[in-house]
């Protein structure tokens, strides 16, 4: 199932140590720090690669880092169903890649057992910062600390169906911005005899962790949060009911299906048609172009929904990054390979492989985004990021059980999520 | 006069020697594989441990979590209604199967090779090809039940056909090996025996309950044992088709036994899974061999 390879490339002969460190000099001034290249080669490990982005790692951007700097590169890939099984193991036996690619929500857990390097020094005196949407940032920090930084996003907004939209009389200038209007067209389309109209809402709900990925979007434009202030998860406080409360409405009122599941292969639910809205993120763009090509520029982007009219819009975003092991033996030279990466013009190449959005604002009118709806790239200027929690991973499950069972209409949105705190605070020892 | 147990003569001796000599990579491998990771996981289950830190005594507190947790009983309910679902269909199936191909019917041997070809892939590739054909929208059942009226099935994100599904795709996958067992134990029962049964009268289903299933009883015994105790072990069909859903209504204790282990690092409370598992399966192999061979004597 799964694939972890070690890739060696540009096997030249190892590098002597004065040239590796004249190559390096010029970096060292960027980082402040004193240079002391080991002379061993770094390692990367990527996840979930697709042809096309390992190709560009292995032919140009890697061997464009070691032409620069004298420092060879080991290239890891990984799926992503395994990879924070395997990040963590090979953590814990000190083997982890010098640069380890992270999931959206793995800042917290890995920083938390000490497996990631602290890279506060690093961007103290990094040019670029500014450069990045500053709530992707602050999505690689974890109690107050930077350890990871954006390589690409995947920016949640509300997205839609253009044919459907024209066939009820909707245009792109009237879409919707609070969640009451969402409704209403959610109504309207089921109204009418378009192909979306038995379901014309779908919520990410897949074998994963889908419904919670849109809770968590109306939690936060709700204003709602996940812990108070002493730590205790706070999931059945009134503005996560009234966001769990209108989320479970849609399936109530017959907009959505709880059996509408996205087993994780062919088109999407409005990519197919069967559905004309959703909160998603550009990921629904690659499944188009793999499922119905035809249909990326159907999708459009509208603007992030605020909970109320004239309220706060409010997007979330599943933000990948790149980190530096804490059991890094090269951590400068590691730092100057992810300050390569994350050039501008490195950064879109591995946006564009990964079909991502970029982590970068000056990458917004990249090419590769031309012809797909603005509104994507919009959406990152309204990112809040989730709560940073080191058992992110188990809790991000528990959430999404819990709304299932709402959605499912086994339990009252309010029993629900207290059921939710009850076993969040036993996750998190409290 | 009883007769003197005789030393092992020098030849002997060497012999013996030589045999532990010629086992001991294989049993130094065992330890290494088997019993040294046991006796770490019976170790590891009594302690606090994330992979990171060092493991810290804890007593039974992963015991009293676990059965402290509705999702571990639920688990535990799965995995028990899987196993013995499958077991309990799949022998019979099997047996029907074998008896079909025991006939020495044209193109048998082809047939069992269909039949004993889904063996050879691995759960992963099943689950994957099961997924679409399960698949409401676009998979073959679902398009049938339509072309009937019927509206689409949600064999996988429905809590009652969910673990169901999976029992029909595991038994797809399993039922050509079992089948093969049972066809081998067919073959041994003795013509005769059929033939005299026939002049005397009995008709097929007699000579079935009365002749076959006696003799094959050990197949049948051995294939329900082997069956029902990897059945305890599913995780892939669950991992792949479902993610364990909906609401947990496909999570086995394995499932959750890697769960706790690779996306909460309580390794700890992963061992305790580890444990209570290999615990019920020890239990349940000794009661299953004391009943069989209860059954034995008792016919005998």
């Amino acid at each position: 199932m799964s694939t972890f390879t070690s890739t060696p490339f540009n096997r030249r002969a190892i590098l002597k140590m004065g040239a590796a460190a004249a190559a390096v000099a010029p970096f060292a001034s960027l980082s402040g720090r004193t240079m002391a290249a080991s002379g061993e080669p770094l390692t990367i490990m990527l996840l979930g690669p697709n042809s096309a982005t390992v190709d560009d790692f292995k032919n140009n951007l890697l061997p464009a880092f070691t032409k620069e700097s004298g420092i060879e590169v080991n290239l890891q890939t990984s799926d992503w169903g395994s990879g924070f099984q395997k990040v963590t193991t090979a953590a814990a036996s000190g083997t982890l890649a010098d640069i380890v690619m992270l999931g959206g929500i793995w800042t917290a857990p890995l920083a938390d057992k000490g497996a990631l390097l602290p890279l506060t020094d690093y961007l103290a005196n990094w040019a670029d910062r500014d450069s990045f949407y500053p709530a992707m940032i602050a999505d690689g920090a974890y109690d107050g600390v930077d350890y990871a930084l954006p390589i690409y996003a995947d920016t949640r907004t509300a997205l839609y169906r253009r044919d459907i939209l024209e066939a009820v009389g909707v245009s792109e200038s009237d879409l919707p911005k609070d969640w009451d209007s969402f409704k209403a067209l959610a109504k309207t389309i089921a109204a009418s005899d378009t192909s979306a109209k038995r379901t014309p809402v779908f919520w990410g709900t897949n074998k994963s962790i889908g419904l919670q990925q849109s809770f968590a979007q109306l939690i936060l434009q709700n204003g709602g949060t996940y812990y108070g202030a002493d730590g205790s998860a706070q999931f059945a406080s009134d503005a996560n009911v009234e966001a769990l409360d209108y989320l479970v409405s849609f399936f109530r009122d017959g907009l959505s299906d709880v059996n509408q599941v996205f087993s994780g292969s062919g088109p999407l639910p409005v990519v197919s048609g069967n559905s004309a809205m959703t909160l998603n993120g550009f990921a629904e763009i690659g499944n188009a172009r793999a499922n119905a090509p035809d249909m990326v520029d159907q999708i459009i982007a509208g603007p992030p929904l605020a909970a109320k009219k004239g309220g706060a819009p409010v997007s979330s975003a599943w933000i990948n990054k790149l980190g530096i092991s804490a059991g890094s033996k090269n951590p400068d030279e590691a730092w100057m390979l992810l300050q390569h990466l994350l050039t501008k013009n490195n950064a879109e190449v591995i946006s564009k492989d990964y079909g991502g959005l970029p982590g970068r604002k000056d990458l917004a009118n990249a090419d590769y985004l031309s012809g797909v709806s603005a509104g994507f790239t919009a959406a990152s200027d309204y990112i809040v990021p989730q709560p940073a929690n080191p058992n992110m991973l188990i809790i991000a499950k528990e959430i999404n059980t819990a709304v299932e069972k709402a959605v499912r209409q086994m339990g009252e949105p309010a029993a629900v999520l207290a059921e939710l705190d009850a076993k969040i605070d036993q996750i998190n020892g409290r | 006069m009883v007769a003197k147990p005789s030393t092992p003569t020098g030849f002997e001796s060497h012999r013996r020697r030589a045999g532990i000599f010629l086992v001991s990579p294989a049993i130094a491998a065992m330890m290494l594989t088997s019993i040294v990771p046991l006796i770490l996981a019976i170790g590891l289950s009594f302690t606090d441990y994330d992979l990171f830190s060092t493991p810290s005594f804890n007593g039974l507190t992963n015991y009293q979590q676990l059965f402290s947790d509705s999702v571990f009983w639920q688990a535990l309910g799965n995995t028990i209604s899987f196993a013995f679902g499958q077991v309990v269909i799949g022998v019979v199936a099997a047996i029907g199967v074998a008896l079909l191909f025991n006939q020495n019917l044209t193109g048998g041997a082809a047939m069992r090779t269909i039949v004993y070809i889904p063996q050879a892939a691995s759960y992963v590739v099943v689950a994957l090809l099961w997924n679409m054909m399960l698949d409401p929208a676009m998979g073959p059942f679902s398009r049938i039940v339509q072309a009937f009226g019927g509206g689409p099935v949600y064999f996988l994100s429905s809590i009652e056909l969910a673990m169901p599904s999976i029992v029909v795709v595991s038994l797809w996958r399993n039922i050509g090996y079992f089948m093969i067992i049972i066809l081998a134990a067919l073959k041994s029962v003795p013509k005769e025996l059929l033939e005299a049964a026939a002049l005397d009268g009995a008709g097929a289903i007699r000579r079935f309950f009365y002749i076959t299933l006696p003799e094959i009883r050990s197949a049948v015994v051995f294939v329900a044992i082997t069956w029902f105790l990897g059945g305890l072990q599913m995780f892939t069909q669950s991992y792949v088709m479902t993610g364990g859903g909906p609401i947990n209504a496909t999570k086995t204790l394995v499932y959750i036994m890697y769960d706790e282990a690779f996306s909460a690092l309580n390794i700890g409370k992963a061992s305790a899974i580890a444990v209570l598992l290999f615990g019920a399966v020890v239990v349940l192999s000794v009661s299953l061999r004391a009943i069989s061979y209860l059954m034995r004597r008792k016919s005998q």
